[in-house]
């Protein structure tokens, strides 16, 4: 379903990605994990082309992400976002935030985008907020209009990028479970995440990324269980 | 000055004409050229900043006088370009005001969070369509108060045409004053009027920025 | 025709000098006025700032031809007479003058409270505060706006040419009606003078907002 080869970025003089290479199977979910500055958002933000790869193949769905006749919005119909500050757009009700993209980019008509919308929110629980603006909801509602947003666009695969890393302690498990209902439907995901239980219940695999490679990648009890490498061990034992 | 009261009451509302035609115009010159302003083009973005930085910076009374009297004086198309003292003078406040707009879109669209348009793009949302549905509705809502003051400019501003001869509020009161004496009182009313359509404008936008906090 | 042009140029440049003038003397009176009433209007009682405030509002509200006009056409009516220049140099004064006291009140507003409640935990009133520890900060930050207000003067000192001043505009007017043809390059000159003068002024106001805002 998704596959990264050998690719390369740099920003400037800095190298943020140094040869990396990966596979996540259609229905599986991929874990990122690793300290910051690894280049775990860069290697997301590759894939649905909001970063340009110096270097490599990037391949989503069959379709290659460096094959400049392909383009953005064929790509972007394929990979859904959520991002780490939800992004929603703070001058649209949650309802419009999602029919959005659906009405401007897939050209489904107003009453058909209006009715995926509010299936969408009523399966993420917030099917009463569809008239809410953001700055009426809390970071975890935000955040679950946000998943809705991206599902919207009905995906090949979707991508989190530190989904539950701007909110409070208390509020991640509503966006966690919300993923993690995904994952139980075969949704293909790939998500940078801290958040060690999460990756060790729902991953297929788990990849460790340290200053812009993959140390180490496993499945959660391999992986969390017995470490081969010397640098997964020292992360794992600072944030276990 | 009572018998002028209908000669002044027909300036007055070419005077609102005037103001909102130039409005509108300004406002469509301000989107147009902000999107120019920070498009992935090098040339547009030359073009754009150069129309801006000119007409930004020239006083707007000499931009009238240069499209009421030396457009016509173009060698060749010259002629065709002879424009309706209305039309030009309009059009003077609309380049001059809507080059203001173009700079305070511009600044209102650098201070919408970078992760808008990236959600947008990640949408596949086109360029377009997120200039239009993400940062330019956005941009608006920051810039608000800028852009209202810069309406208010161009109100007061449509006095200028009178400068060419065309009969708003001022021009007729001018022409008033040239026939009977009363230029004090008559400079005092239509002073008075000025202001209390500017409360008004000031009042229209703080109204209107108290809606948009909300939304935002 | 370029003779007629080159024999214009003197004139232009004595109506640049009058701009110049004008707007110096204009700038001058405003920055003067900004103060004073920025000034006591960071210090009085709202009771006492209101008029005040009231006045500003109107000198702000009324366009400026329309105050220039009444200084030079309607005044003598009430027995006051003025030059033009004068009328022109007090009307952008006044307009200039209500900008700059909102400038000043600002700036003085923006200087964190908290450095006022520190000046007066060490016992300095509240004009001492002001003098020695506020208005130095403010100052910095008034710089960049009083700038721009200048080029706001001399691009608004256009309107004098409509009172019989002789500034820059009125001496592109005259040679124009002397032969209709030179209207063309005259007022591309007179565009080309503004923009010269305006152009630096305004990236030196951004230059400045940059460094030190």
């Amino acid at each position: 379903m998704l596959t990264l080869s050998h690719v390369r970025k740099s920003f400037g003089t800095h190298a943020v990605l140094k040869d990396i290479s990966l596979t996540v199977e259609a229905g599986s979910v991929c874990c990122i994990i690793g300290p910051s500055g690894s280049g775990k958002s860069t290697v997301l933000r590759c894939i649905n082309r909001l970063v340009a790869i110096d270097s490599g193949e990037v391949v989503v769905d069959g379709v290659s992400v460096t094959d400049p006749s392909v383009k953005d919005v064929d790509l972007r119909r394929r990979v859904g976002m959520v991002f780490q500050q939800f992004n929603l757009f703070p001058h649209m009700s949650a309802l419009d935030n999602v029919t959005l993209a659906p009405r401007k980019v897939r050209g489904l008509a107003a009453g058909d985008a209006e009715a995926l919308a509010r299936r969408l929110l009523a399966k993420v629980g917030l099917a009463e907020k569809a008239a809410s603006f953001p700055a009426q909801l809390s970071g975890g509602q935000q955040q679950r209009v946000a998943i809705a947003r991206a599902l919207a666009m009905e995906p090949k695969v979707m991508l989190f990028d530190e989904a539950t890393s701007a909110l409070d302690p208390e509020i991640t498990g509503e966006v966690l479970a919300v993923m993690k209902a995904l994952a139980a439907e075969r949704t293909t995901m790939v998500c940078v995440t801290h958040e060690m239980g999460f990756a060790r219940e729902v991953a297929d695999q788990v990849i460790f990324m340290d200053d812009g490679v993959i140390v180490e990648e496993a499945t959660p009890a391999a992986l969390f269980g017995a470490p081969q490498m010397e640098r997964t061990k020292a992360f794992l034992s600072k944030v276990l | 000055m009572r018998d002028a009261a209908p000669q002044l009451g027909r300036g007055f509302v070419l005077t609102v004409e005037i103001a909102v035609a130039g409005t509108v115009g300004a406002s469509l010159v301000g989107a147009v050229g902000a999107a120019l302003r920070i498009s992935e083009s090098r040339t547009a973005r030359f073009v754009a900043t150069a129309f801006t930085e000119f007409f930004r910076n020239t006083p707007p009374l000499v931009q009238i006088y240069f499209l009421f009297f030396a457009l016509p004086e173009i060698p060749g198309i010259g002629p065709a370009l002879r424009l309706p003292s209305v039309v030009a003078a309009t059009l003077g406040l609309i380049l001059h005001q809507g080059a203001i707009n173009v700079e305070i879109l511009r600044a209102g669209l650098g201070a919408v969070p970078a992760g808008q348009r990236e959600a947008g793009a990640a949408l596949g949302l086109s360029r377009f369509d997120q200039l239009r549905y993400v940062l330019v509705p956005q941009a608006v809502r920051i810039s608000l108060p800028a852009l209202g003051n810069n309406v208010i400019s161009l109100f007061k501003n449509t006095v200028l045409v009178s400068s060419i001869g065309v009969l708003d509020l001022f021009g007729v009161a001018n022409d008033v004053i040239a026939q009977i004496e009363v230029s004090a009182e008559l400079f005092i009313t239509v002073g008075i009027v000025y202001l209390a359509c500017v409360g008004l404008l000031g009042a229209l936008f703080r109204a209107l920025e108290k809606r948009a906090a909300i939304a935002r | 025709m370029n003779a007629s042009f080159e024999s214009a140029l003197p004139a232009l440049v004595r109506g640049l000098f009058t701009t110049f003038g004008v707007a110096l003397a204009a700038m001058v009176l405003a920055v003067a006025i900004g103060f004073a009433a920025g000034i006591v209007r960071s210090l009085v009682p709202r009771a006492v700032d209101l008029p005040i405030l009231a006045v500003i509002e109107f000198a702000r509200g009324i366009p400026l031809l329309v105050l220039m006009y009444f200084l030079f056409f309607g005044l003598p009516q009430l027995g006051w007479r003025t030059s033009s220049d004068g009328a022109a140099i007090a009307a952008l004064a006044i307009y200039a003058g209500s900008l700059g006291s909102e400038i000043v009140r600002g700036a003085i507003a923006s200087i964190a409270a908290g450095q006022r409640e520190a000046a007066a935990a060490l016992g300095f009133g509240r004009l001492q505060a002001l003098r020695l520890i506020v208005l130095p900060q403010a100052l910095r930050r008034m710089l960049p706006p009083f700038v721009g207000l200048f080029a706001l003067i001399v691009e608004s000192s256009t309107l004098a040419s409509l009172i019989g001043v002789t500034e820059l505009l009125q001496s592109i007017r005259n040679n124009v009606e002397r032969d209709n043809a030179l209207s063309l390059p005259l007022y591309l000159t007179a565009l080309a003078a503004y923009f010269a003068i305006n152009y630096p002024i305004s990236l030196a106001s951004q230059n400045l907002e940059k460094r030190l805002a």
